[in-house]
């Protein structure tokens, strides 16, 4: 069995035209709260 | 199982579920000898998923995906192939099957990390979650409709399909890898494995093409896409059309010191695709996307920490009516750590 640990951390920006608002991205540059994620488990092998 | 902690910076909270880099899974492998050069089997690959984790957001712990495959508590067909092996020519595989580019960026990492935090993983762990910008939901964007790569959100890597595969044998440590899928989705790769003294080094690097934009399930509420490579986009095929091409490319690296474990690991990707769909009127597509991380970890573990950083661009005005131009992303990643007695899964 291994135990493991993983942090990470996201954030960026994008920008939208006409093209992409319909799928929901507004116009223009859109800058993204950071999101951060600490996953933790085990593994085990049989 | 494992504990997920999120923090979108307005709100935070704890699920547990299955850790979908790797779910769990029963492999059944029959093998049977022809004579000293040649055999033959059949390989079957079944996961079994309890509470996936890489379809839920802050709305909700369950799976937001209204694909069969992606629901909790299901089991799925991951491979079904057959193959023929020779030890002087090499081995074809018939079947669903991983393409040569498959996992790509993550099968160059032989450690033991490798489980449970890949290439892939960054954009796994952040699944179906909303983003945000300034507190607020936009729009019910989430993370994979900003990031691209038609396979788990990672530029670079291919997925398993229908294909015919080829693998040479091992030549100097360098084994050369190539598959065509029906639609014409083909893909090659190159992978290298040598040990010099205490260091030893695995390398991989591919290039992959698509015309198919793969199969719209029409589900009302919320269509998905199923085969193909949906480089544009997993909910539709329409944008994707007409003269649709695809193509991927990647390579990475992983040296590591044997004796204390030490090892670095390296990876750039990236996919562009080309179509004649005629988008509104005085704009064409583009879109590019990167992300990184390096970071220091410990002995034989996952921990590691990273920063990944994302952008769409479409914009630019043109003259009007104009088809679209290429798209294209890009991946970075890379790895420090520390890890022995590893194993790799295939």
């Amino acid at each position: 069995m291994n135990l493991y640990a993983v942090y990470q951390f996201a954030d960026g920006s994008f920008i939208g035209n006409a093209a992409t608002a319909k799928s929901g991205a507004p116009i223009g540059k859109t800058e993204i709260d950071g999101f951060q994620e600490l996953i933790t488990g085990a593994k085990i092998n049989f | 199982m494992g504990l997920f902690w999120w923090n979108d910076g307005t709100q935070h909270k704890v699920y547990e579920g299955t850790n979908m880099v790797e779910q769990s899974r029963v492999k059944f492998l029959g093998e049977a000898k022809i004579d000293k050069e040649w055999s033959a089997g059949y390989l079957l690959e079944i996961a079994i998923q309890g509470h996936v984790a890489n379809r839920w957001n802050q709305l909700t712990d369950s799976s937001v995906s209204p694909n069969p495959i992606n629901r909790d508590d299901v089991t799925f067909v991951r491979k079904s192939n057959w193959y023929l092996k020779s030890k002087r020519l090499g081995q074809v595989a018939v079947g669903l099957n991983g393409m040569a580019t498959y996992h790509l960026l993550d099968d160059a990492d032989p450690t033991l990390t490798r489980n449970v935090d890949d290439a892939e993983g960054p954009p796994i762990f952040m699944s179906a979650f909303l983003i945000r910008s300034n507190g607020n939901f936009v729009n019910n964007l989430t993370w994979p409709n900003i990031l691209r790569g038609f396979n788990n959100s990672t530029p670079g890597d291919a997925a398993r399909r229908n294909v015919v595969r080829y693998d040479s044998p091992d030549w100097h440590g360098f084994v050369l890898s190539a598959s065509w899928g029906e639609a014409d989705v083909w893909d090659a790769a190159v992978t290298y494995k040598q040990t010099f003294g205490d260091t030893s080094i695995l390398a991989r690097a591919g290039y992959g093409a698509s015309n198919d934009p793969g199969t719209l399930v029409p589900v009302p509420s919320a269509p998905y896409v199923v085969g193909g490579t949906s480089c544009i986009s997993s909910t539709a095929v329409s944008t994707s059309l007409p003269n649709f091409e695809c193509t991927w490319e990647a390579a990475a690296a992983t040296i590591q010191h044997e004796p204390t474990g030490l090892f670095v690991f390296g990876g750039w990707g990236r996919q562009v695709v080309d179509t004649d769909h005629v988008f509104p009127a005085g704009t064409f597509l583009s879109r590019t996307a990167r992300h990184g991380s390096c970071a220091p970890a410990s002995r034989n573990n996952g921990v590691r920490s990273g920063r990944r950083r994302s952008s769409r661009r479409t914009a630019t005005t043109t003259p009007a009516p104009t088809p679209a131009r290429p798209s294209a992303a890009t991946s970075i990643s890379g790895r420090l750590a520390s890890s022995r007695g590893s194993k790799r899964p295939t």
